[in-house]
């Protein structure tokens, strides 16, 4: 009895000499503790800071300025928990330190047809950081597309380069639409960024109007007049939306609901056009629906989609469409822009 | 009808004039004499001074905004400048600063005065009298139709604006009459602003060659102190000093012997309450003034409910250079993490506050935070448990982590002390704002490119967490500060504010956000207008505020947003 009780003794006083010392161990390295997690996960004593790819980005925002890794802002945080960097030095470093980012940038522009245009003036707007606080400052740089509609700017480091293509009878989006990437440092002159430009074609007269409704959420259908805009019993355009269970709320749980757009006579075709200025001639469906489940994920109360129309009078527009599933009474909201004439053109006067 | 006299008769013209206010600023004149725009002695239009600042200004090194300047700013401009919007004067000449000031101007229409004009004696003339107290300073408008672009299309507005010395009309007090007849070109259309505070019957008087009044037309109007209009609420501002547990009304920047402003009890259950809570480094003058920016924006959407500011302790004084004085806040390691832990201390006075108003506005409180707010206000409304004590929140720029609301959301890194956010506070536990239901619906207001809240900045003040003096133990799973254990959920604060890194991005640079935010987001991008500042892509300091900052036309869409069916849903 006294040999066990001796033995479970040394074992107690061996496990608590080895706690100790790891305590003391772990205290001793103060800052430089590097991250280990907590004893109910798995323990990774010494681990640095490891990247892993995450991103918070909408996938739908352009995006024009080019950043490339942060393999020096891990540098400074690690020298931080190394206790090497204080913390203002650590913030100063990481901030400033985006300024030696390499911005090369190879681009291609061309039309909405795929041409490439030679003669576009590019500028390139590099930003500098300056402090902590937002300051920056920009220097300049242009240059011109060639006869096959190739530019680069090569040699520049800074925060991020901002580039715009620019050309009389030409149109590049006030929100980069038209940029598709590879960008910065991922691009190079055989895998070229292509930014393209809508070549006007003329405006014609358009005439747009806005849809506001409150609509049921039962499954019973809203018409509406694309003509006017108006709610109508003998509208062409049918919406109807479903929900269960029919009492929502409006964040926190998701709901199956589903919604169906039908065009009585004409049709839709779902868009995604940077320049969406012309309308197909031809391949529109008659509806449109959209279901969500409430397994979905990421689950969303909203649709917002925008569709060419063809509609019972045969005019060509655009809609675009947000429907507000989770509001009682549900909501929806169309911009329409319609050509009257006919046409398939709908280039807005004010383009530019 | 015969003359009474003479027993005359004969046919005549009648010409109806009269003074028209957009009352009910909804964006529409009703011109009948009982309509919804109709003012009283009893029931005045109700506008504010423009005493404001509204100025355009160098920012961020070489970038330009326009701003509500304070005092430091304000002493950069020339001194001619440094008067307050209703004084501003271009070469000597009345003038509108810019854009962002016209949000401080109404419309003012005298409707059948131009047609009457051309048929009456030369020696007739048109005047504006003021009676009572007060002074308004009038312009005509740049659109013909005396519309509301001025306020929503940067065109226009722009217009106005640069043409304004040449449309000013007079500055209306109780001793000088505007004489519009002596106008070079009448127009019937005018806006005008606040000059000085009082209540005043504004007359529009026809008169003839020997100056007798012939004809009169009357509007009412109340001009205010625009921190007469709103309440504000403080737990202190201070931020050495922890906040109270009951905010109290503030009275600061008042005349002497005005009271702090406080609403009467409203009349209609039905009324909604809008409160504001500010971030992070902001004095006490500039959370009011952002809170006056949306109260104003807010106004111009049609919106007659009532509003209000939520104070609490933000330390502040945010923008030396790198080489500058060693006691700002960013020089001070820890001056972010100490603003945040009194955002976590100043919770328990908002949800006070918050139970209040829902006494008061039962089923229509409405919250909305800005940036590190969003500590506050997430945090009250975990504390309300299962009382809905705000019908809607509306997070902006939120800078808490994402994983409080929902583990899910992509981590940064994956080695590391606790994510006691994500699983509070030990493994597999729910995050920290699980099953939060303090607010019946919960709107993400996001910019996944947002300046403040980027790799350089929210993050990387995560990233350097534990502050000095802090560690993490790994074997309790728990911080220390220097030898002494931090419990949880005891020490919950100190350790979220000093000690443990968010892995996660920011709440307002997040999409798909679950937990309450499920199904409720605004992409921020979608209701701004292109960028068109140096780096593009939405990710400049400017568009961490820009909601407060620039001018209506530029932000209208926002604050449409806050009140329709993606945001408080009371439009």
């Amino acid at each position: 009895m006294i040999v066990m009780k001796n033995k479970k003794l040394v074992w107690i006083i061996g496990i608590l000499a080895i706690i100790i010392a790891w305590y003391l161990v772990s205290h001793s390295r103060s800052q430089t503790s590097s991250r280990p997690e907590a004893i109910t996960n798995a323990i990774a004593p010494t681990s640095p800071v490891i990247q892993v790819p995450a991103s918070n980005s909408a996938a739908t925002q352009p995006q024009v300025s080019v950043r490339t890794g942060d393999s020096d802002r891990d540098d400074v945080i690690t020298r931080y928990h190394q206790g090497l960097l204080t913390k203002e030095q650590a913030m100063q470093t990481a901030v400033l330190g985006k300024n030696e980012l390499p911005q090369d940038f190879y681009g291609k522009v061309i039309d909405q047809f795929g041409q490439p245009i030679p003669g576009v003036s590019i500028t390139g707007q590099l930003v500098f950081n300056t402090d902590i606080d937002g300051g920056i400052k920009t220097e300049t740089h242009t240059t011109q597309t060639d006869s096959q509609g190739l530019f680069q700017f090569t040699g520049l480091h800074g925060a991020s380069l901002n580039v715009r293509p620019e050309k009389d009878g030409y149109k590049y989006g006030d929100r980069g639409e038209g940029l598709k990437g590879p960008a910065g440092s991922m691009a190079g002159p055989t895998d070229r960024a292509v930014l393209t430009m809508w070549k006007l074609r003329g405006a014609e007269p358009l005439t747009s109007f806005r849809i506001d409704a409150k609509i049921p959420y039962d499954g019973s259908p809203t018409t509406f007049e694309t003509a006017t805009g108006k709610e109508s019993p003998n509208g062409d355009l049918k919406v109807t939306l479903s929900r269960a269970p029919l009492q929502v709320h409006r964040s926190g749980q998701g709901f199956d609901w589903a919604v169906k757009i039908e065009m009585l006579d004409g049709g839709l075709i779902e868009e995604n056009d940077p320049y969406p200025y012309w309308a197909p001639e031809s391949g529109y469906r008659p509806s449109f629906e959209f279901n969500m489940s409430s397994n979905s994920v990421p689950w969303n109360s909203t649709l917002e989609d925008s569709f060419y129309l063809k509609n019972s009078g045969g005019q060509f527009g655009r809609m675009q469409v947000g429907v507000y599933g989770a509001a009682t009474p549900a909501r929806l909201q169309i911009n329409f822009t319609i050509n009257p004439s006919g046409s398939q053109n709908l280039e807005p006067a004010d383009l530019r | 009808m015969p003359d009474i006299d003479t027993g005359e008769q004969g046919t005549c013209m009648v010409y109806c004039v009269s003074l028209q206010l957009d009352a009910n600023h909804d964006g529409n004149m009703d011109l009948s004499f009982t309509g919804t725009d109709a003012t009283s002695a009893s029931s005045p239009a109700v506008v504010w001074v423009n005493d404001n600042y509204d100025r355009g200004h160098a920012v961020d090194g070489n970038d330009y905004e326009q701003d509500d300047l304070g005092a430091a700013n304000l002493a950069q401009l020339p001194t001619d400048q440094q008067v307050p919007d209703f004084e501003f004067t271009t070469n000597g000449q009345p003038a509108i600063p810019g854009t962002r000031d016209l949000e401080d101007y109404f419309r003012m229409w005298t409707p059948g005065v131009a047609a009457l004009m051309q048929l009456l004696p030369s020696n007739y003339s048109v005047q504006l009298t003021l009676t009572g107290g007060g002074q308004i300073r009038i312009f005509q408008a740049i659109e013909p139709n005396g519309g509301t672009n001025y306020l929503f299309d940067e065109t226009t507005a722009s217009s106005q604006v640069a043409n304004s010395t040449s449309l000013y009309v007079g500055l209306l007090t109780s001793n000088s009459p505007v004489i519009l007849s002596a106008q070079p070109s009448f127009n019937e259309h005018f806006i005008f602003c606040g000059a000085q505070s009082g209540s005043a019957q504004i007359d529009l008087q026809i008169l003839d060659g020997n100056q007798n009044v012939i004809a009169d037309a009357s509007a009412y109007l109340q001009i205010n102190n625009i921190k007469e209009m709103y309440e504000r609420w403080t737990v202190g501002d201070n931020p050495n000093i922890a906040p109270a547990n009951v905010a109290v009304k503030d009275m600061s920047d008042l005349p002497p012997l005005d009271p702090a402003f406080a609403y009467p009890a409203p009349q209609d259950t039905n009324t909604p309450y809008i409160l504001f809570v500010h971030g992070w480094n902001m004095e006490r003058w500039e959370k009011d003034r952002f809170a006056e920016a949306a109260f104003k924006r807010l106004y111009w959407q049609g919106y007659n409910g009532r509003f209000g500011i939520f104070r609490w302790p933000t330390h502040n004084g945010f923008g030396a250079p790198f080489s500058g004085s060693p006691n700002t806040p960013l020089n001070d390691p820890r001056n972010y993490d100490n603003s945040e832990s009194n955002a976590w201390a100043s919770a328990t006075g908002l949800l006070n506050k918050l139970s209040d108003l829902d006494a008061l506005y039962p089923g229509h409180v409405y919250m909305m935070a800005h940036s590190m707010g969003n500590v506050v206000a997430g945090e009250a409304l975990r504390l309300a448990g299962t009382n809905h004590v705000a019908n809607t929140y509306i997070a902006m720029q939120g800078a808490i982590s994402a994983h409080c609301y929902d583990a899910s959301t992509p981590s940064r890194w994956t080695f590391g002390p606790a994510d006691m956010y994500a699983n509070y506070w030990t493994s597999n536990s729910p995050c920290y704002f699980n099953a939060t239901a303090g607010a019946g619906t919960y709107v993400n207001f996001y910019n996944a490119n947002d300046w403040a809240l980027n790799a350089e900045h929210w993050q990387l003040n995560q990233d350097l967490k534990p502050d000095s003096g802090y560690t993490y133990n790994p074997y309790f799973g728990l911080f220390e500060r220097g030898n002494v254990m931090l419990y949880m959920p005891t020490n919950t604060y100190e350790v979220f504010s000093y000690a443990d890194p968010a892995r996660s991005f920011a709440l307002g640079a997040q999409q798909n956000v679950n937990g309450a935010f499920k199904g409720a987001q605004v992409n921020l991008p979608s209701v701004w207008p292109p960028d068109t500042h140096p780096q593009g892509g939405y990710q400049e300091h400017v568009w961490h505020s820009a909601e407060f900052r620039s001018d209506n036309p530029s932000r209208a869409l926002f604050w449409n947003t806050v009140l329709g069916v993606q945001g408080f849903d009371i439009k």
